[in-house]
């Protein structure tokens, strides 16, 4: 073959050369690069997989208790959803709650610290491979959510973690997980993504119970939280966080529990007999609804109590004003004492379901956490749980964290315990009371049909050291134990008001603003020289809804419409009634303690409240001072005569409007007639008027037991509407008689 | 108690039927012969009242539906004069158009209503003679003296017992002075196990000698014993003035009385003549008068009275409401161991029950408050209306209207009687294509309320 023409073949083909021989190297490079991502974390989980062991927690139930789980949820770092194994489903399936652990040496394993109460735990046990040791916690970090276990037998064939921070770029984070039956180790780059709040901070997004590791498969730093700061602080090993030992934690709880059995003693409450009621639509509906939590009849309350310095104590229940109206006795139960001690009422709080009271000999109180930064999400914290029932307290403590802090009520930062976080109290590791439950008062009208939603709260110390320092801007005045003649008394504006219906409301132009006819009132009728008429309040007025201090929002006025079934009063029929049945007779009036009259007196006397009212299609708004109304009939004043077997009521404003006596006609109802006595055979009938004893007058209930007492024959003028008859009765408990 | 609706249950009669005042009882010196001609007694007692009695039928205003209707209304009557005359009760002919009488030799005649009185519930019939019934003369039953009736004798109801026509039935008196509480104002009761029913209420009450010595009134089906008829002691004395004026214009003076011995109430007065004043009504003449509850009235215009117990009532206010009007009564009367005289001038006491009304398309009935009718009612409201019934379904019922609901208000305008009512219906359907709803405000249960009528739509359609 004759040679070519020797040219530019040279260069060009060494161009060419050398031009393939880069993109080979480069294809070659890329290549290679392509290799490093996907089997590089393929790699990293699989050397990390020895140095990882699966907990399992077996539950059970401490006598009749079942487990309480607090922040169990926890987010999956491949889908980024909470996964949570729920404490019924565990023990309804009869398996263990299991976590991922990591080896830090042959008989320490790093795990997340599981919020649940030792008693629950039957046995914790760690698995590695077919190996199966168990482990019992052997310290607990104090800022990281974590707790390193000690197991009973050490893992010869574990291959603990080397924690050396390095500063090597590519970071990854190792977590495992229990998938279909197996578990799945994930590895991920860091950071996803970064985030930096408004105060500066910041950090990384991680996921908890994960081992950071380098790009070489060695250990950095583990946490057990979702973020990782943005600087290098929690690089290193976890044994050299922070830690308090087991040991240390017991004691540390025993201490709590003698000083909490001095410091949140179980505190009885007593309270008067209230009067009984007649049975009227309103009582009767509230019965069937079995309104609310706190029986507004009740005699008698269990609660907790916080001792505060110098005897002073904040008692954690709720009482509406109609209940401390009729509170009687404190008596506080401290340890080793033969009886309770007493203590005497201060004030009730206006936003908060509790009251004050001093004991009458000062012991020391518990000491008040001032550092906000003791309730840091993650941070250790003691917690106390107290129940008190009937005459029981009982309380288990525990180790606590908080899952989060967010912002509630009345702007303040309160502790999310991500869990049940009823009667718990929360504690520093010192034993300083961090939080305490709380529950906020809630006003609203219609008690008829709906149960009043209770508002709980875990509240920070801070709140409460914010109270006493401003006692006076937190008490509720109206809100205290009353005499008994001053008992049951409604807040009074005046007012008598009929609810509304679809047709009046249309008719009336304010289908709109009270949901066709559901809410709203129509004034009927204002009693001269009340409140009402003062502020100016006429009837027609339609009345839409009520705003007040402590109202977060205005509360629409709501009547309900009983009148539509019930029967009017059988006047006529009455001689016909067995005496056995005097007590199912409906009241013939409408009783003054309507839903919006009591919702007023829940306010408290002397509130200022303002109502919003439409006139003639044209908003108005009325500014009334709410006053201890007069007696209405259910609180007026009365005298029981046992052995003539009936009770007399006074008249009261209600009963004399309805029955048409002035102030100066005499009368007393009889309020009650005894079947079988005297009374009864007499011919008296409920809601009849007595208007004279022995031909005088009565006007006062005591001038009926006056008379009752000395003479021997009562001969009494009744009146049933016009209807007149004397009765005569044989006073068998008269001196002479 | 309504009479009108017979077949009330009254639970208190179950107890005073047997509480009836003693009475002697009657020595049977005639007990063997008089067994003997016992079916001869009846049958002849029969023979001689018998014919006399007619079957009444009568087509009546019926508007407690709320809504303007007719009814049919059956019952008994008793031919007592040759002229025509025919005892029988009120509730049987109230509210009459029409009423047309069977005689028993099977003539039909028309009949007028005369008067009648709805306290004592009689009535006073005359029947029109049409030219070819002039020929026989009328069958006639005389008027007896019931005065001498005692518990045990035979007496005899006839009447036309459930619409069919002829029946005797056969009893004995079982209480000759029956009070019954709310249906005694002015007269006692004859009680009998003889049947009554609706049907042979308005016929006689005939004794074993043939005297007619009640008219059949109430029957009460679930008791055995408990027919009552009023006694012709008390119709003698009212019938001549339902005869002459149509009816018997009782006076009222307000008194509220009461028996010196109530046993029922275990109250008893230390006094052996005279009656208890209860009490008075209120702007009342008695209480004008200055009458108070506890004076104990021992003589009426000279005469002496005395209640020992409830029965003696009837016959006192019967005395009382029979003087005529504006005629000042002398009342001798004892107040705190003193003696008193007082003069009383009894007043026209007017209807005893309000005129009504029914309102077509608000598909109500309203009636005027009567003090006598519905005394609680009048306590609140004295003169004004009040919701009688109303029609189901219809747009009173539709929009919560309820019965006894008194009206105060229609559209802002004060109602105060029937007519205020009838002229603001009346405007109200003449301007139906403007507007088809009102405001009433009614009084129940002694307080005001709101509610808005809306007619829109038409029942009648």
């Amino acid at each position: 073959m004759k040679s070519p023409a020797p040219i530019h073949t040279f260069p060009v083909a060494g161009i060419l050369f050398t031009l393939s021989l880069l993109l080979l190297a480069l294809s070659a490079a890329a290549g290679e690069a392509a290799d490093n991502t996907t089997p590089r974390q393929a790699e990293i989980a699989r050397a990390i997989a020895p140095s990882i062991v699966q907990v399992a927690y077996t539950l059970r139930f401490d006598e009749s208790d079942p487990p309480v789980s607090r922040g169990w949820n926890e987010r999956c770092p491949n889908c980024g959803s909470y996964h949570s194994d729920r404490v019924e489903s565990l023990l309804q399936e009869e398996r263990p709650a299991e976590r991922p652990g990591f080896i830090l040496s042959p008989d320490r394993i790093l795990t997340g610290h599981l919020l649940v109460h030792p008693r629950f735990i039957e046995k914790i046990e760690v698995r590695h491979g077919d190996r199966t040791v168990t482990a019992r916690p052997a310290s607990y970090a104090v800022e990281q959510r974590a707790l390193i276990l000690e197991l009973s037998e050490p893992l010869e064939e574990a291959r603990p973690l080397e924690f050396k921070p390095t500063d090597n770029g590519d970071l990854y984070l190792v977590t495992a997980q229990e998938s279909r039956g197996r578990w799945v180790t994930s590895v991920r780059p860091i950071p996803g993504s970064v985030f930096v709040r408004a105060d500066g901070s910041g950090g990384i997004a991680a996921a908890a119970n994960s081992v950071i590791v380098d790009a070489s498969g060695r250990p950095v730093g583990a946490t057990m939280a979702e973020e990782l700061p943005a600087d290098d602080t929690w690089k290193g090993s976890p044994e050299a966080w922070e830690l308090v030992s087991a040991a240390d934690m017991d004691r540390k709880l025993e201490r709590l529990a003698s000083r909490t059995r001095a410091q949140l003693p179980r505190v009885s409450l007593r309270f008067r007999s209230p009067r009984e009621e007649p049975s009227d639509r309103y009582a009767m509906a509230r019965a069937y609804s079995g309104l609310g939590r706190d029986d507004e009849n009740a005699t008698e309350r269990e609660a907790v109590a916080i001792l505060l310095d110098e005897g002073i104590m904040l008692i954690l229940a709720e009482l509406s004003p109609s209940t401390t109206g009729r509170l009687e006795r404190i008596r506080v139960h401290l340890p080793n004492r033969d009886a309770p001690a007493d203590a005497q009422f201060v004030a009730s709080l206006h936003a908060y379901g509790a009251l004050l009271a001093r004991l009458d000999e000062p012991v020391s109180g518990i000491g008040l956490s001032e550092d906000s930064a003791d309730l840091a999400p993650g941070r250790l914290l003691l917690a106390s749980e107290i129940h008190v029932s009937g005459d029981q307290r009982r309380a288990h403590h525990e180790t606590a964290r908080i899952a989060d802090l967010r912002k509630g009520y009345r702007g303040n930062l309160l502790p999310d315990l991500a869990g049940s976080s009823e009667n718990m109290f929360l504690f520093t590791p010192d034993g300083e009371l961090a939080a305490f439950p709380l529950e906020i008062r809630r006003r609203s009208v219609g008690d008829g049909q709906r149960r009043r939603s209770a508002e709980r709260i875990v509240a920070p110390a801070g709140m409460l050291k914010a109270l006493l320092d401003d006692l006076d801007a937190h008490i509720d005045p109206a809100n205290t134990p009353v005499d008994p003649d001053e008992e049951g008394r409604l807040a009074w504006v005046g007012l008598e008001i009929q609810p509304l219906d679809s047709g009046l409301a249309r008719d009336l132009n304010v289908a709109a603003q009270t949901e066709n006819g559901r809410t709203g009132a129509l004034v009927s009728h204002v009693y001269p020289g009340s409140p009402a008429a003062e502020a100016g309040v006429e009837p027609g007025d339609v009345l839409l809804s009520v705003t007040a201090d402590g109202l977060p929002h205005p509360q629409a006025v709501r009547l309900d419409d009983d009148s539509r079934y019930s029967e009017p009063f059988p006047w006529d029929q009455l001689d016909e009634i067995p005496d056995q049945y005097y007590s199912y007779l409906p009241l013939p009036w409408t009783s003054a303690a309507n839903p919006f009259n009591r919702f007023l007196t829940e306010l408290g006397f002397g509130s200022e409240v303002t109502v919003n009212a439409v006139r003639d299609s044209e908003s108005i708004r009325h500014t009334l001072v709410l006053q201890r109304g007069p007696a209405h009939y259910e609180a007026a004043s009365q005298h029981r005569s046992d052995s003539l077997g009936l009770t007399v009521r006074e008249l009261t404003f209600e009963t004399r409007r309805y029955f048409q006596k002035t102030e100066d006609d005499p009368g007393l109802i009889v309020a009650r007639i005894e079947p079988g006595t005297d009374a009864s055979s007499s011919g008296l009938k409920p809601y009849e008027l007595i208007t004279h004893i022995n031909g005088d007058p009565v006007f006062t209930a005591e001038q009926f037991e006056d008379g009752a007492s000395v003479e021997p024959e009562l001969r009494l003028s009744v009146q049933r509407m016009h209807q007149g008859r004397i009765v005569l009765l044989q006073n068998a408990s008269a001196p002479d008689s | 108690m309504n009479l009108r609706h017979a077949l009330v249950l009254v639970p208190a009669l179950v107890f005073s039927s047997i509480l009836c005042p003693a009475a002697e009882t009657q020595t049977a010196t005639e007990d063997v012969p008089a067994l003997l001609d016992f079916r001869e007694v009846v049958q002849q007692a029969r023979e001689e009242v018998f014919p006399a009695v007619v079957y009444i039928k009568t087509r009546r205003e019926a508007l407690e539906e709320g809504r303007q209707a007719t009814a049919e209304s059956a019952g008994s009557g008793v031919i007592i004069s040759e002229d025509g005359l025919v005892l029988s009760n009120w509730h049987v002919v109230e509210r009459a158009i029409d009423v047309r009488c069977l005689l028993s030799d099977g003539r039909a005649m028309r009949a007028s209503v005369l008067g009648t009185d709805r306290t004592t519930d009689l009535a006073l019939l005359r029947l029109h003679f049409d030219d070819g019934d002039a020929t026989d003369p009328l069958p006639t039953a005389p008027l007896g003296d019931s005065t001498g009736l005692r518990e045990g004798d035979f007496v005899m109801a006839m009447g036309a017992p459930w619409g069919l026509n002829r029946s005797v039935t056969l009893g004995i008196i079982a209480c000759a002075d029956r009070y019954l509480p709310g249906s005694s104002e002015y007269s006692l009761w004859l009680q009998t196990d003889a049947s009554i029913s609706p049907g042979n209420s308005g016929g006689p009450l005939v004794n074993s000698e043939g005297d007619v010595v009640g008219i059949n009134t109430l029957g009460i089906l679930t008791g055995g014993d408990l027919g009552f008829a009023v006694p012709t002691e008390t119709i003698n004395e009212l019938l001549p003035r339902l005869r002459q004026r149509g009816e018997v214009q009782w006076t009222w003076t307000g008194l509220q009385l009461q028996p010196l011995r109530d046993f029922e109430r275990n109250t008893y007065f230390d006094a052996d003549t005279g009656v208890v004043v209860a009490d008075t009504d209120p702007a009342s003449p008695a209480r004008a008068a200055g009458l108070r509850g506890g004076d104990r009235i021992v003589a009426i215009n000279g005469r002496a009275v005395t209640a020992l117990s409830a029965e003696a009532l009837p016959g006192i206010r019967r005395h009382l409401g029979l003087l005529p009007p504006d005629v000042p009564i002398e009342l001798d009367l004892v107040r705190d161991d003193a003696e008193w005289t007082i003069l009383l001038e009894p007043r026209e006491k007017g209807a005893v029950e309000g005129r009504e009304i029914a309102l077509r398309r608000w598909d109500m009935t309203v009636k005027a408050i009567n003090q006598f009718e519905a005394p609680d009612l009048y306590f609140h409201q004295p003169g004004g209306v009040f919701l009688y019934g109303v029609r189901r379904p219809g747009n009173a019922m539709n929009s919560g209207f309820r019965p006894r609901d008194i009206i105060l208000e229609i559209d802002g305008r004060p109602v105060a009687s029937l007519d205020d009512v009838e002229s603001a219906h009346e405007s109200a359907l003449e301007r139906l294509d403007e507007r088809t709803r009102a405001r009433f405000t009614v009084l129940r249960n002694g307080l005001r309320r709101q509610l808005v009528l809306e007619f829109a739509r038409d029942y009648d359609r």
